[in-house]
């Protein structure tokens, strides 16, 4: 009975550490995601900052379905986002 | 139907002979549109008539316009400006319209602007049966942009669907491990969509340009030392872009066999034609009429 009260707990708490660990890998994945779509706008857009860019007319044939990624553009460049502290606060400290 | 390019150095003989051809073969019962894309245009001066955007007949099978790739560039830049304030409504921080108005000048424009007059051109040919559509070039300079342009986009288009699709990935990976079901992002992505697109329509269009049995090139050159150079400088630029020379014409010719032999070893994958001097203008469809096409080059 113990035994299998403790086999239970250990299982919750195995599965515990699988969501944490979950979220913080996803939460990771995110972060990654969100860097690499800002370099992709950055990429496409970056001669509006001064940035060597593809040809401009391919630009623009990509600006309109872009408008999620340049809105985030703005927004970094708005506030000047702190992208190390985000970065810490994902990985954790150590 | 073929496409015809008449490139080389300036005031080599470009527009005369792609006139000259123009003419002949529309006597052979040919349907032929010749189009100067030249900012410089000169074939209203061969023909003594004028000519613009709009067609003009100039013999029965021959009609032509002098494209004004301005007109171009202003069009492309006024349906992109549309478009984009319409998606970028709220967007305050995206100066469009400052931006718009010094963009005719950024570099990449003008090519761009040859390549959509050249694009509907050979839409527009196609539908209407032309046999044979020719093209009198820009500057040499321009007209090597032109030529680069559908590769030079592909490059960048196929390294931004790479990333697009890293992108997509992960997203993909964060919707599985939080809703437990594929999200479909990489179907239904817009900007992965367009990136398609624009990569078909390169590829069509540089398909065309490559394909021996569709586009033809003519360099024109003179027997004088700088337009072999620029010659020289066109075959390697096209090479390197894979597309080739089928045909050289010396136009101008002296007697110089010295020069057509050093030629013959430069243009060795290339037919040579032979144009001679001919006394006094070349001018007016008579004229043209009674000028041979380049020996060596009659038949296409
Ligand atoms: N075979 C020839 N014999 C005599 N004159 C010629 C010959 N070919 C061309 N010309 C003359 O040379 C001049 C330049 O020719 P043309 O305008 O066709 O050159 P182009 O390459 O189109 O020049 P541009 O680069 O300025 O457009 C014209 O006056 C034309 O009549
Ligand atoms: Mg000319």
């Amino acid at each position: 009975m113990i035994l299998k009260k403790l086999w239970e707990k250990a299982v919750l708490f195995f599965k515990d550490i699988q969501i944490v660990n979950r979220e913080n890998a996803t939460d990771i994945i995110e972060f990654e995601v969100e860097e690499l779509e800002n370099i992709f706008a950055l990429l496409l857009f970056g001669s509006f900052i001064g940035m060597p860019s593809p040809p401009v007319y391919i630009s623009f044939e990509l600006l309109p379905v872009m408008e999620n990624e340049v809105n985030l553009m703005f927004e970094r460049v708005n506030l000047s986002y702190d992208a190390l502290a985000r970065l810490t606060n994902v990985l954790g400290e150590p | 139907m073929k496409i015809l390019f008449f490139v080389g150095k300036g005031g080599v003989g470009k527009s005369t002979l792609s006139a000259l051809y123009a003419v002949k073969l529309a006597r052979r019962g040919k349907k032929v549109f010749l189009n100067s894309i030249d900012p410089a245009h000169n074939l209203h001066d061969i023909f003594c008539i004028n000519l613009s955007s709009t067609p003009r007949e100039i013999i029965p099978g021959l009609a032509a316009v002098e494209t004004d790739l301005n007109i171009w560039v202003k069009k492309y830049l006024k349906e992109t400006e549309r478009e984009l304030k319409s998606v970028y409504k709220y967007q305050e921080a995206f100066n469009l319209h400052k931006y718009f108005k010094t963009l005719k000048y950024a570099p990449g424009i003008e090519e761009y602007a040859v390549f959509l007059a050249l694009e509907d051109t050979v839409k527009e040919s196609k539908t209407e049966d032309i046999d044979f559509l020719i093209f009198d070039t820009p500057p040499t300079a321009l007209t090597l942009k032109f030529f680069a342009l559908p590769s030079v986009s592909l490059i960048w288009l196929k390294e931004l669907k790479i990333f697009r699709q890293t992108i997509l990935d992960k997203k993909e990976i964060i919707t599985k491990i939080k809703s437990g079901t594929r999200g479909g992002l990489i179907e239904k992505d817009p900007v992965l969509k367009r990136i398609d697109t624009l990569i078909a329509r390169y590829e069509e269009f540089f398909s065309v340009l490559k394909a021996p049995h569709i586009s033809s090139v003519f360099v024109v050159l003179n027997p004088f030392k700088l337009s072999r150079s620029e010659s020289l400088l066109i075959q390697q630029e096209l090479t390197n872009l894979g597309i080739n020379i089928p045909y050289v014409i010396l136009n101008k010719y002296t007697g110089d066999d010295e020069f057509m032999h050093s030629l013959k070893k430069e243009f060795k994958d290339s037919i040579i034609g032979i144009m001679e001097t001919q006394n006094g203008e070349i001018e007016g469809v008579e004229t043209l009429d009674s000028l041979e096409l380049p020996v060596g080059i009659e038949q296409l």
